[in-house]
């Protein structure tokens, strides 16, 4: 995955936050990093460098997250050629449970590094019963995994808000289903941190 | 707005975070300068947010130097206006409005 | 077998069958039955649909049939298990097997089966119908009117009208007072001390004169499942109900957290055979009360009761669902349909909302206001988008400018479909309105219908539209944008290459201006010259007299997009974003406010403001003297704030949370997404809940004084004159420039003292919030040249 042409030589990859390894990370298996909010920035960073190196990172945002004006900057530091990093990004937004869960179903497995922004945040609506959110997340999980064997699947995720206490089991079955998880403290306080990656 | 991305009006709040450290360091008469420029900058957001550039900040960067320039011409009119006006009463007419002489 | 004429008054499930009421000519009503049997539909593999029929086929009532339908985003028909049962039972089924099969695809599932019944009779609420029926029964509906008619007779309703006496407060909040009933020109009063006549009373007027539809004030709250208690209590049995089987139906109230916002939804008594519509309850009913809520009705298939307290929304989805019916279209139970993949330039391009212009803050004169009338809906319905019509791959239709996604147009979209009708309708009554004289009694029902169709365009386009709305795509959503943008961006041309310059642009409207353009007629050319080359509809909204933009709060140096006021050539006055038209602004204020405004719209230009104010202060400083007299009566006081959480959550002690910590006290459930409405009062109290108010209180001069001439700074900023200024001329008693309110030649700071001899070339303005750029060059930093 890592055979194509590179934009710049690149240092060898420094720890992600929370203490995780790249290569950890980048292996066929099921990474989860979650936290009070849900570590966008870092996994945005993580899609410009990969996409940097020439991979075509799928995103899949279930928290309308997308920051496209950072990757761009980003793209601008490391890279002459900013336009083609957000080229190799391929991004599907959704906006309910359900559509996330139908795009990961839909989803076949690839070599690719999937990585999806914001897992929980559609399954913590209310207005969407609790136990129709509990069978549909075991579903995803479960065909999380199955892509999880062709590639690496890199998942962020926060806890629920105040307002929603009662769906705390969801983010467990999150932590229980992944094959690594990382917990990560209060969001980055500048972009600086970021670089660190390289 | 509820979009995905931040609106053009977050982007330019975060370049002007970024130059945070930058303004901090200018004396004062410097920082009212380049709080001009900021604002000349933001009369100009809906456009840049139309041109969907990867960098906003290189943008904001045009949208100033629209402005100076705009600002330059105005200067230039007023001089114009002064130097018949300096020339008519060295001659002992009355001064006007006008550029001509 | 006999038959009347009359209209479709209320629909509603009866176990095995429908109840549907009639109001014939007489006003008399009629209840008949009628069979109906909706169905829901299943897709999936073969083996499971089998396994379904296995589960469902012994339940009572239900047929099974293997059959084709269209999906529309798939385009095509698919197979499809077509389970129809009797209607009282049809959601239980559902329910019980999409928690049996959750993983299979459901289809027409959770519709509201009266407007599933009426639709299939090919008749609507409201709509005038010969019917046929015999012993009871419904033999046929003919339905001889149309949604679509302009003209078109309502029933005879009888209303009865319930409120409690006293000032319009929420009884659920402690307020409390007799019941006023009236009905027929008879008012009836019924202490509240003697309960038991009360209840009697009420069941005696229900009896006798049979009203058609109650309108009550704090009914669904409060006055209705009080007088369900009292009859419950004195053991007096109350028929709301015209239908003596049922009992009245109550949904709670719910506040919930959905999509990052609480939703909060107010209970709701809902009557059989009759209607009951609450006054603080019905969303927008102020706007075009019972017309349009009729119009509503008829245009959605919605029933009266529902269109009165439905949320944004729920209107359009109907009509869409209503065209997916009558078209054999499935509709999609969950919202499952995924964005396409697209890559990170894609989104950046394609993530833009309308364009919205920073404005050349200050005061303008004679500037046109244009607008393009319904701008998203007409987008939709002219150049087809719809969630099946837009495509991200391949070579087929239009292109989308700015986007690489194209538009079909080789069939009409669903949406646009559902919006045509509607648009043509809401043209032909502006046409109308504009043409008939104002005394025509039919103006005023055709200005309510019309404002009617404004609430239900407005929420088929937003971006909750598309998110969990049946019919929502994104793409769809995206696509509509670039076109409103392009749209604008091609009137901004056209009106520049005709020596137009605009000042302001705002998602679908532009304020423009040309030295020599000061009539309507002079713009005839230039909207004809942009209607044809953009294919929508666009119009003149006024000439300006005069209009200012005003600088944004956060930012003073940037004018703000939408804060502005104007008056146009008749002498009218438009207000965006100012404490005139912000909701939480005291009655006195706004009118303060809208008074000066009238004032100063008087003057036709900007001389005119400009004369034109010192009158307007003048005004002002009554207001303000009256207010800190203490004169002013305390309904006219009322500030109004909705809760954004729960009253424990508040951190700081603010105005909302002391009111919602008093309410709480008093044993009042408070929670987020309701209004409250207080007062502010002197001392540590600093506001009291209107409800605990009575009217010895006393009222907070000071802040309100405050709230005033901020509301009068608002008004004088495009002329650049300040707080102190407008605390000397309201406070004091003198202005340096003679009596409040004159000011001085533009170009002159207002704080400099008076020298009548310079000119004004030669003084040099200090910088200050907003500079007048039109008239006169700025200069920078220092002076280029001091005073002679």
């Amino acid at each position: 995955m890592l055979s194509h042409p590179v934009d710049h030589p690149l240092p060898p990859p420094a720890p992600l936050p929370g203490g995780a390894s790249l290569d950890a990370v980048l292996q066929p298996r099921l990474s989860l990093f979650w936290g009070a909010h849900t570590p966008t920035r870092a996994l945005l960073t993580l899609a410009t460098a990969l996409a940097a190196r020439g991979c075509r990172p799928h995103i899949y945002d279930g928290g309308n997250r997308f920051d496209g004006y950072f990757i761009a900057r980003l793209a601008r530091r490391i890279s002459a050629r900013p336009h083609s990093i957000l080229e190799r990004i391929q991004l599907s937004r959704a906006f309910t449970c359900f559509q996330l869960a139908e795009r990961i179903e839909n989803t076949t497995g690839s070599n690719e590094p999937l990585i999806i922004l914001d897992l929980l945040n559609t399954f913590y609506d209310e207005s969407v019963p609790l136990r129709e959110v509990e069978y549909l997340l075991d579903k995803t999980l479960a065909h999380l995994h199955q892509l999880a064997v062709s590639g690496p699947v890199i998942i962020g995720a926060r806890e629920p808000r105040q307002p929603v206490q009662e769906r705390w089991p969801l983010l467990e079955r999150l932590q229980l289903g992944a094959d690594a998880a990382w917990m990560l403290h209060p969001p980055e306080a500048s972009e600086g941190a970021q670089l660190s990656l390289f | 707005m509820g979009r995905t991305l931040p609106s053009i009006t977050q982007a330019f709040l975060q370049e002007q975070q970024s130059l945070a450290r930058f303004r901090r360091a200018l004396r004062r008469e410097d920082q009212l300068a380049l709080d001009d420029l900021l604002a000349d900058a933001r009369q100009h957001l809906a456009e840049a947010a139309y041109a969907s550039h990867l960098l906003p900040f290189e943008i904001m960067l045009l949208a100033m130097l629209v402005e100076e320039h705009k600002l330059v011409l105005r200067l230039r009119q007023q001089i114009e206006v002064l130097q018949v006006n300096l020339e008519r009463m060295q001659r002992g007419e009355s001064p006007s409005l006008k550029r001509e002489p | 077998m006999s038959s009347f004429f009359g209209w479709l008054f209320d629909v509603y499930v009866s176990a095995d069958s429908m109840t549907v009421w009639f109001i014939d000519e007489q006003g008399h009503a009629h209840a008949l039955r009628d069979a109906f049997r909706p169905a829901f539909y299943v897709r999936g593999p073969r083996q499971d649909l089998h396994n379904v029929c296995t589960r469902l086929h012994h339940q009572r009532g239900v047929t099974l049939k293997r059959t084709e339908r269209t999906d529309l985003f798939l385009g095509k028909p698919v197979e499809v298990l077509e389970v129809r049962t009797p209607p009282g039972s049809l959601m239980t089924i559902f329910r019980q097997t999409t928690r049996c099969f959750p993983d299979l695809t459901y289809y027409d599932g959770d519709i509201s089966i009266p407007q599933r019944y009426v639709l299939a009779q090919g008749a609507f609420p409201l709509a005038y119908c010969e019917v046929e029926h015999h012993d009871g029964h419904i033999q046929h509906i003919q339905s001889l009117d149309s949604p679509w008619a302009i003209d078109y007779r309502i029933p005879p309703l009888r209303l009865m009208t319930l409120r409690l006496t006293g000032e319009m407060r929420d009884p659920a909040r402690g307020h409390r007072g007799d019941l006023l009933v009236s009905i027929d020109k008879h008012q009836f009063c019924f202490p509240r001390a003697r309960s038991r006549e009360l209840v009697r009373g009420v069941q005696h007027l229900l009896h006798r004169y049979d009203p058609d539809v109650i309108i009550s004030t704090y009914g669904d709250n409060y006055i209705l499942p009080r007088l369900i208690d009292l009859g419950r209590h004195f053991g007096i049995p109350l028929t709301l109900n015209r239908d003596s089987r049922r009992t009245v139906q109550r949904k709670r109230a719910s506040s919930y957290f959905s999509y990052g916002k609480v939703v909060f939804r107010n209970e709701q008594h809902l009557l059989f055979g009759r209607w009951h519509l609450d006054r603080q309850n019905a969303f927008l009913a102020n706007d075009y009360g019972l017309d349009g809520i009729l119009e509503i009705a008829r245009l959605t298939g919605l029933p009266a009761q529902t269109t009165a307290r439905v949320s944004t929304g729920t209107g359009i989805s109907a009509m869409q669902v209503a065209t997916a019916l009558r078209r054999g279209v499935l509709v999609p139970w969950q919202k499952r349909h995924p964005e396409d993949l697209k890559s990170g330039i894609d989104l950046i391009n394609a993530d833009k909302g309308g364009m919205v212009y920073n404005p050349i803050p200050g005061l303008h004169e004679h500037v046109a206001g244009l607008d393009f009338s319904s701008m998203y809906p007409s987008i939709m319905v002219h150049f087809n988008i719809s969630p099946e019509t837009v495509v991200t791959r391949g070579e087929q239709g239009e292109p989308v400018p700015e986007l690489g996604t194209r538009v079909l147009r080789d069939r009409v979209g669903l949406v646009p479909e559902t919006l045509a009708p509607l648009l043509e309708k809401r043209f032909r009554y502006k046409a109308l309105i504009r043409k008939l004289p104002p005394e025509d009694p039919r103006v005023e029902r055709y200005r309510r219908r019309h404002s009617a169709h404004k609430w239900l365009l407005v929420t088929c386009f937003g971006y909750l539209g598309y998110k969990n709305a049946r019919f929502g795509r994104i793409e769809a959503h995206e696509a509509v944008t670039a076109y409103g943008r392009e749209v604008l961006l091609q009137a901004k041309e056209l009106l520049e290459a005709r020596g137009f310059r605009v000042l302001h642009m705002y998602v679908d409207g532009l304020w423009i201006h040309k030295p020599g353009a000061v009539q309507t007629p002079d713009y005839d050319a230039l909207l004809d010259e942009i209607r044809t080359h953009t294919g929508l509809e666009i119009g003149l909204e006024g000439v300006y007299r005069w209009v200012a933009f005003l600088p944004s709060r956060t930012e003073p140096r940037v004018a703000a997009a939408n804060r502005y006021f104007g008056a146009f050539e008749d002498g009218t006055v438009k207000v965006r974003g100012i404490e005139a038209r912000r909701r939480d602004t005291p009655a006195y204020i706004k009118q303060t406010q809208l008074d000066m405004l009238d004032i100063l719209a008087e003057g036709h230009d900007i001389t005119g403001f400009r004369a034109a104010l010192p009158r307007a202060i003048n005004y002002a400083r009554q207001r303000l003297v009256a207010l800190r007299r203490g004169d002013v009566p305390l309904n006219e006081l009322v500030v109004t704030h909705r809760l954004s959480r729960k009253p424990d959550e508040f951190t700081v002690r603010t105005n909302a949370a002391r009111v919602a910590a008093a309410l709480t006290r008093e044993g009042v459930t408070l929670s987020p997404g309701e209004k409250l409405r207080f007062i502010l009062v002197p001392g540590p109290e600093k506001a009291r809940p209107w409800e605990l108010i009575d009217t010895k209180t006393p009222y907070d001069r000071e802040a309100y004084s405050e709230l005033l001439l901020r509301a009068v700074e608002s008004l004088l900023m495009p002329v650049n004159v300040d707080r102190a200024t407008i605390d000397t001329w309201l406070l004091g008693n003198s202005g340096y420039w003679g009596p409040p309110g004159v000011l001085p030649p533009p170009g002159v700071d207002i704080r400099a003292p008076l020298l009548a001899s310079c000119g004004p070339a030669l003084w040099i303005r200090r910088r200050t919030a907003v500079e007048e750029r039109t008239l006169y060059p700025q200069p920078l930093g220092a002076p280029l040249l001091s005073a002679a």
